[in-house]
């Protein structure tokens, strides 16, 4: 069964511009000038019930714009959407009964009052049988291991335990779809670690469907199977995260070292010295100008080998060359566009 | 898997869903309750300062009565007159900040109605500042006047209930004001022009009835003067009359503005754009 159906939709926004200094201030009183920004141009995407996906992009690639407009908060401006047989901005609040959204950078507990009074709170909002909602706050209690400080007020919790908080609030009324807006931004390793823990386990146990944005990598790797890269609000790639590493990944670092120093001018032929030390190097190899084999064959014949790793190059400096490589796109099509004609 | 409450969707299930929100800004304004000291002090202040403007006043007229009023009925109806301005929701501060930090997101996107929820959450905050007040006020105006002469303990419930549509009309206004957030972002300036009319044709810088002959004809058509000076002027002068007028005109206004209200929300919220990634 499909969770979203995402059809050509597309979001503009309309953007004041204003001259700097003051009588730029000025103008833009009188002749206001108006910039159309397309946040979201046209993204077809469709969802099963029970996948945990990823949807990452670079800063201003329309991520948030896009789960706005699928929680209903924002109208697109063309385009169909559908979540759980809902149309979003048309259902709104028939739709918040099954869904659950977190924002990161926005708290929606209490500040003042601890999660428990939160907690309350949404049960009533979300009009719960009172007896089923106890036990189904017991559960992620347990799950997201926010015992010992459901007490206490908000504003005296670290950010790891109020990102737990908030993500047990978002499910107490069992949703079916968990949109995750970088729920682990600002976390230390170890809040991220429990974080990403909580999630696969909710995941796993629930069925439940999780739309995940993130800046970080960890995130993607450690949780979900799709991943759908998005930049100046397009669909750039929509596959298998292991099929992304495959496509994208033309290179390996190899690390060696050898049974004998190395001269201080070693060398490699076709391949980039990454790092030389004393005894051993790392090599970058682009496994399309030389092959794996050809290479330690070669390191084996220059001296005595010790140690070998070989590598794929971390999922961030893939997904990094993915930006990069579409924003010089993006780059020409723009000079194209503005050359006269 | 959480099941829904036996009566979900009803009016009971949606009753409990406000009470609960409003119960929950109680809760939230008790954590800080010291900072309902505020209001107090000021009506202090702002009583001591108009019951002697008034007693110079009284004085220089060489009179007992202005309009129907005497000192001691016009320092107490000060006192009501504070009491809604400084308890009254606030809703424009609320929305804008929404729109602002984008926990609009948050806000907008739950099962309820969104000005209804404001409505709630502004009235769990009015309980604490209702009572600063009206302990602080009703000292000041004790000691500078003593007791409220014409005080009537029978028609108290019907003077709770003007005030109670005062703040409904109030908050139907300024629910509006918020909501031009949604397009401006900041409506700070609204609010103030809307507070200054208040002021001045609501009867909080001066009772209505003293007021020049031409403003006080446009006031009395207005909806302003039922969200301040209605409610003070029963509170300090009963009149049956009176009292029947004031409410079928706030029901009226109440009617026009929650319809405007609605439409204004409706067209808002298609063109609101929530702000941080």
């Amino acid at each position: 069964m499909q969770a979203v159906r995402l059809h050509n939709l597309k979001k503009t926004f309309k953007l004041k511009r204003k001259a700097p200094g003051l009588m730029g201030s000025i103008r833009s009183l009188y002749k206001p000038e108006w910039n159309t920004v397309e946040a979201v141009k046209g993204i077809s995407l469709e969802i099963e019930q029970g996948e945990l996906l990823a949807f990452i992009g670079p800063n201003g690639a329309g991520k948030s714009t896009t789960i706005k407009m699928l929680t209903g908060i924002l109208h697109p401006s063309e385009g169909e959407a559908e979540v759980l047989g809902y149309v979003p901005y048309k259902q709104r609040q028939q739709l918040a009964y099954h869904i659950g959204a977190i924002f990161g950078q926005k708290p929606q507990l209490w500040y003042h009052l601890p999660p428990i009074d939160t907690f309350e709170l949404f049960a009533h909002i979300y009009e719960l049988d009172y007896t089923a909602y106890q036990k189904r706050r017991d559960f992620l209690v347990e799950a997201l291991q926010i015992q010992d400080f459901l007490e206490t007020p908000v504003r005296k919790l670290s950010l790891g335990q109020r990102m737990r908080c908030e993500i047990a609030s978002s499910l107490l009324h069992a949703p079916k779809i968990l949109f995750l807006d970088e729920p682990t931004i600002g976390l230390d390793v170890i809040a991220k670690q429990h974080l990403r823990e909580a999630i696969k386990t909710l995941h796993e146990e629930e069925n439940l469907t999780i739309f995940l944005t993130s800046h970080d990598v960890g995130d993607v790797e450690a949780l979900c199977k799709r991943v759908v890269i998005i930049n100046h609000g397009q669909v750039i790639f929509d596959d298998k995260t292991s099929a992304l590493k495959r496509q994208y990944l033309t290179h390996k670092i190899i690390g060696v070292r050898f049974g004998r120093e190395i001269p201080e001018d070693f060398s490699v032929r076709d391949a980039e010295l990454l790092k030389r030390g004393t005894w051993g190097a790392k090599i970058r190899l682009d496994t399309s100008i030389r092959p794996v084999d050809d290479l330690i064959m070669a390191l084996m014949s220059y001296a005595p080998v010790v140690d070998l790793t070989i590598e794929d190059p971390p999922m961030e400096e893939v997904i990094r060359e993915i930006y990069t490589a579409q924003e010089s796109i993006h780059l020409n099509h723009k000079e194209q566009q503005e050359v006269p004609a | 898997m959480t099941t829904f409450a036996a009566d979900a969707g009803t009016w009971r299930a949606k009753a409990r869903k406000y009470r609960a929100i409003a119960r929950a800004n109680v809760q939230n304004s008790l954590a800080y309750a010291w900072d309902a000291l505020t209001p107090g002090i000021f009506v202090t202040i702002f009583i001591f300062i108009f019951a002697q403007i008034w007693k110079v006043t009284f004085a220089s007229q060489n009179t007992n009565v202005i309009n129907g009023l005497t000192l001691n009925m016009t320092i107490w109806y000060f006192v009501w007159a504070e009491l809604v301005q400084l308890s009254k929701i606030d809703p424009v501060t609320t929305i804008q900040n929404e729109v602002k930090d984008g926990s609009l997101a948050y806000t907008l996107g739950r099962p309820y109605n969104y000005v209804l929820y404001h409505f709630f959450h502004g009235l769990g905050g009015v309980g604490i500042r209702l009572v600063s007040v009206l302990a602080f006020g009703s000292f000041v105006a004790g000691t500078q006047a003593g007791l409220l002469a014409s005080f009537r303990l029978e028609v108290m419930p019907l003077v709770l209930f003007v005030t109670v549509l005062a703040f409904v009309l109030d908050y139907c206004i300024m629910a509006m004001i918020g909501l031009l957030a949604f397009f401006f972002e900041d409506v700070m300036a609204f609010r103030f022009i809307y507070s200054k009319i208040t002021f001045v044709l609501g009867g909080l810088l001066i009772p209505v009835d003293f007021l020049p002959d031409t403003v006080q004809s446009i006031a009395r058509v207005l909806p302003f003067n039922l969200v301040v000076y209605a409610p003070s002027k029963l509170f300090v002068a009963w009149d049956w009359e009176q009292f029947g007028f004031v409410v079928i005109m706030q029901f009226f206004w109440i009617g026009v503005m929650a319809g405007l209200l609605t439409l204004f929300y409706r067209y808002g919220v298609k063109r609101v754009t929530i702000n941080g990634g």
